[in-house]
This record gives C-alpha cells, structure tokens and sequence, in this order.
C-alpha cells in the first residue's frame, strides 16, 4: 500500500500541485514522536488498554489515505472548472 | 433452465435490460457453465471486470447539443473502497450532471438513488457494473458508469 505521491488541483483559473509525497515523512516522523506520549498519557490515566485501538485507528486512516491513490474528479460546465487528480 | 437464465430473462421482461446486455449476459452464463463443466473458457472472452478498483462516470454533451442548455463535462474515477467506506458518489457530481447520471441509472433499470447509496444498493449496482456498463443519453448527454 502506497499513499498518494502528487495532488493536482485547478480550480477556474488556479492550478496547482502538491507534493504529497513530501508531506508523509514529516507526517510518520510526528507520529513517531506523538505516540510515545499518547502510551505515556494513558499509562497515567489507566487506560492503556486503549491503546490498541488508537493504533488501529491510525492503520485505518493510512489505509483510507492509500485507498485515495487513483481519485480522479474532473468536473467542468460553463460556469466553472475543477480538477483534482491524485496520483 | 438455471436461476441465473431465469433472472436474466426477467430482467428482460420487466424491460430493465436491453435485448443486447440480456443477450451478453446469457453468453457469460453458458460461458460459467461451459467452464465449470471443463469443456471452455469463460474468462477468456468474459468481459467481466474482475476486482475492480474504481468506480468511473462520464458525462459528455453529444455532438450538436443545443448550447442554451448547460453543458456539462464529468469525468470522475473514484476507488471503490472510497465510496464503500462512505464517500457519497453525488456529493462529487455537481448537481445538474447528478441527475443526468441519475437519470441514466433509472433508465438501465437501477433504481437507487446514488446520493444514498450504501451497504447492500452498492454492492448490487457494483455487482452490475462488473458484467454490463451503463451507456446512455440522457438530457443532452451521453452518459458512461463503469467499473475498471
């Protein structure tokens, strides 16, 4: 599972891309760093039993956020125009 | 005669299939038959879409189409597992080209609405899609649902 690398976007006359691919390092290493004090936190509050649950919530997510790899919205009438490409 | 003829000559009855897809859709039966008996190949000229991914709908004006109407130009690709975590397929078709693919799904017999499709409705429009595409014109518009 690979989560989306590019974000494209337009929007009438504004386009631009996203570098996404930039974006998942920082996201793991933050995560990396927030979760010791999630387990710190509940160990203190007792409820280190839902730290399963915290840990499953997260795989859930990442594998929402992969799943989106391939959406593809291209929406254009006389109006307007919109576009989002994730690749 | 085996259920699934059966189905799809009552499909053809109640007129939610046309005479072409009903005559595609036999062929993928005897094709299923054929092979579970050993004596051919279904899935080599089946055109069904095994495990698909993604959900796409196109919406196009046909050529010629009177340009005092809106025009609009869809063309969206959404992963299945997207729409089946809950991703409403309307909420991404601005709402004039909702109704012309709603319209379109009604035509070939679907009757679900798309802005409240969920659970068992999915999985049957799904299933749909994996034997026969939908390809109408609606309002205008040539209108494309298919599974890739």
């Amino acid at each position: 599972m690979i989560p989306p690398m590019v974000m494209w976007i337009r929007f009438r006359w504004f386009a631009i891309w996203v570098p996404l691919f930039l974006l998942w390092p920082v996201l793991v290493v933050l995560w990396l760093l927030f979760i010791p004090f999630v387990l710190l936190g509940m160990l203190v509050a007792g409820r280190i039993s839902r730290f399963w649950k915290v840990i499953q919530l997260t795989l859930a997510a990442y594998v929402m956020v992969c799943a989106l790899r391939g959406l593809r919205v291209d929406v254009r009438s006389d109006r307007t125009t919109f576009q989002i490409h994730l690749i | 005669m085996t259920s699934e003829r059966k189905q799809i000559l009552e499909l053809l009855a109640a007129g939610k299939v046309s005479v072409e897809e009903a005559e595609r859709l036999l062929q993928l039966t005897a094709g299923d038959s054929s092979a579970a008996s050993g004596t051919g190949s279904a899935s080599a000229t089946s055109p069904r879409v095994s495990n698909p991914k993604f959900i796409r709908i196109m919406v196009e004006p046909v050529e010629g189409a009177d340009s005092k109407q809106p025009l609009h130009h869809v063309n969206i690709r959404v992963p299945l597992k997207i729409v089946r975590a809950g991703v409403n397929l309307a909420s991404l078709i601005p709402g004039e080209a909702g109704q012309i693919v709603q319209g379109s799904l009604l035509e070939k017999g679907f009757n679900s609405d798309i802005t409240k499709l969920s659970g068992s409705a999915l999985d049957e429009l799904i299933e749909a899609l994996q034997e026969l595409s939908i390809d109408a014109t609606v309002d205008n518009h040539t209108v494309k649902v298919f599974v890739e």
